[in-house]
């Protein structure tokens, strides 16, 4: 089954997917784009989908698919006999009677249960027509599938797929966890899971579902960008991904936002509706790792970064806001709660206040410092938070 | 329009328009969550549910419409309180979701039944009722709450404003003719047309699987969907 091809002299591409239209058509065939948008690239080269008209019709083998709405749009597929449709069940909208309906084998079942992925994937059977909608306004996508190609989803993206699509999921390697050593919690920004659709032998159309706006971008060799998580909705497989942090100063403290960078080469999309991260307010202290570190190499050098690895991110981000602000160095403030005087961390703060330089610790005072708390039986996880904690309050944002 | 299955797009309304019942206006106004803004003429009246209401004129009188069975309601989640305003003088409604507003002129002797909590406002010319969906399977899977609202004309016209999630279709059965919606996209139906819940198993080896509920909605009359659904428990 491949996508139908017009036969006439008189035709041209899709400036989108480069399927091959009639002249005298007004949408793509293929992802049903508005063939008289001119795609645009904005000054920081995004693009922007192009808007699929109310009622444009997609074409699949025998088989089409109507896209219906501009707000909440609907995947109206008219199935022919044989051909099929696979989706998340809570994606139907309405069906004929007359389309049979069962459910796919998927491996890892118990993983994705855990995960809160669904559980059932769900294949509609033609002859009939079956409707497919999320319940988030936006934009959907039409990604016609080239033979041989692959696309990485993210998950509760992907709406319904031609069964000529091949299905499988991986793990997506990026979190990262909060709270600390004696209770971690750990957070997956876009999912555990990454959906893998490939048309393997035939040509296939996905659809997804964007929240808001859609835009794609081509990342080059090497190229890398940083993207809210929750806003992530493709990639090609050629890129990469990982995880960043950054903080911003406040009156009573840092606040955490997570970055997903994507490296290229490769194509990506971004939603503009996206959710928020509550557990970014929270103090975050492992993350999973950046894919190449120049931006953050350059932004949070600091002695205890070279150390470290990638563990403990959250206190080398305190430690390298501290290295990247303008703070002048001002006396240690009196704690506004009681302490015990024989509190041992009272005379570890001063120490760590007074081995100060500039707003960062030599290595050799870090490595004195090192000798007295483990002398004082504290770990290098509790040092590490108790300079943060010092720090903070010398830079005046700490409580 | 029509899509080749039979849906028709409501019509998307422009910004301002006007629409002309009894001595008063309904002015429409916005896109993306439009606003009812009625202009209420000297002895005309509409209800509404008292949550919707945006804003108002000192000058419009406001009361509340008497209802039977009103416990059962409380009971049920459904407002308590169904609410009148009577003119002269300017007030609007909205609802708290991306959508559209759905104007449904209802001739003498019609009965639409609606969604709960879908209806923007009526005039007083349409009678009010709530009829209670029989069957454990429609309240508990149905997804539609135990009521729906029952919009009833019967010497005069009169008009019916609806607020539907995402974009809204209406499509017309014919006597016999059935699909299979999700409870949460159904928005209204004329009253002949009937409604069950149909349960089906999706079942997936030593883990069960999940359940799926499907209102199978049966001809003849119209039928009203939203795409952006309310999705239910359906496992």
């Amino acid at each position: 089954m491949t996508t139908q091809q017009p036969t006439s002299a008189q035709s041209e591409r899709c400036p989108w997917c480069g399927a091959e239209v009639a002249a005298a058509q007004t949408s793509c065939p293929g992802c049903g784009g508005t063939l008289t948008f001119k795609p645009r690239r904005d000054d920081s080269g995004w693009v922007e989908l192009p808007p699929i008209k109310d009622m444009a019709r997609l074409r699949v083998g025998d088989s089409t698919c109507q896209i219906e709405g501009e707000i909440v749009p609907v995947a109206d597929f008219n199935l022919a006999e044989g051909d099929g449709v696979y989706f998340a069940h809570h994606t139907m909208l309405w069906r004929d009677t007359s389309v049979t309906v069962r459910t796919l084998s998927m491996k890892g079942a118990l993983k994705r249960m855990f995960s809160g992925m669904p559980l059932v994937m769900t294949e509609a059977l033609g002859p009939g027509h079956i409707a497919f909608s999320k319940d988030i306004a936006g934009e959907m996508i039409a990604i016609p599938l080239q033979r041989g190609q692959a696309v990485h989803v993210r998950e509760h993206v992907f709406l319904a797929a031609m069964r000529q699509v091949a299905y499988d999921w991986m793990q997506s390697g990026v979190y990262y966890k909060t709270g600390d050593a004696r209770s971690l919690d750990q957070h997956y920004p876009i999912g555990q899971f990454l959906d893998e659709f490939t048309a393997a032998d035939q040509h296939g159309l996905l659809l997804l579902h964007a929240g808001g706006n859609a835009f794609v971008r081509e990342l080059q060799p090497g190229e890398w960008l940083l993207v809210k998580p929750t806003a992530f909705l493709y990639k090609d497989p050629s890129v990469r991904m990982g995880m960043c942090m950054d903080n911003i100063a406040g009156m009573v403290g840092y606040r955490s936002i997570l970055w997903l960078q994507l490296v290229g080469p490769g194509k990506i999309g971004v939603q503009s509706a996206y959710p928020p991260m509550e557990a970014e307010r929270r103090l975050i202290t492992y993350t999973s790792g950046r894919v190449c570190g120049a931006w953050e190499g350059q932004r949070f050098a600091s002695p205890m970064a070279a150390t470290s690895g990638r563990r403990d991110s959250r206190a080398r981000q305190l430690l390298a806001a501290s290295a990247a602000a303008t703070i002048a160095p001002t006396p240690v403030r009196t704690p506004p709660y009681p302490r015990s005087p024989t509190d041992y961390r009272i005379g570890l703060e001063k120490l760590i206040a007074e081995s100060l330089v500039d707003g960062e610790l030599p290595p050799e005072a870090m490595e004195r410092l090192a000798v007295v708390a483990a002398e004082h039986g504290l770990s290098a996880y509790d040092l590490r938070l108790l300079i943060n904690h010092v720090k903070m309050k010398i830079s005046g944002e700490g409580h | 329009m029509v899509s080749d299955s039979g849906w028709t797009a409501a019509p998307r309304i422009r910004d301002l328009t006007e629409i002309h019942f009894g001595q008063s206006i309904c002015q429409v106004e916005g896109q993306i969550v439009p606003v009812a803004d009625v202009t209420l003429a000297g002895g005309d009246s509409i209800y509404f549910e008292h949550h919707t209401m945006l804003w108002r004129d000192e000058s419009i009188l406001v009361s509340t419409l008497p209802l039977t069975g009103t416990i059962k309601r409380v009971l049920a989640g459904m407002p308590f309180v169904v609410t009148a305003a009577s003119g002269a003088g300017h007030i609007a409604f909205s609802r708290d979701a991306t959508g559209e507003l759905i104007v449904l002129p209802l001739h003498p002797g019609m009965e639409m039944d609606v969604r709960e909590h879908a209806f923007l406002l009526a005039s007083r010319s349409i009678q009010y009722s709530f009829v209670r969906i029989k069957g454990l399977a429609n309240i508990f899977f149905g997804g539609e709450g135990m009521f729906m609202d029952r919009f009833v004309t019967a010497g005069q016209s009169g008009l019916l404003i609806l607020h539907g999630y995402g974009n809204v279709f209406q499509r017309t059965l014919k006597a016999g003719e059935s699909i299979l919606l999700e409870p949460g996209g159904f928005l209204y139906k004329d009253a002949s047309v009937k409604m069950d819940i149909e349960m089906q198993k999706l079942t997936t080896g030593l883990l069960g699987g999940a359940g799926v509920a499907l209102a199978r909605m049966t001809g003849p009359g119209r039928v009203g969907i939203q795409s952006m659904y309310h999705h239910h428990k359906s496992s």
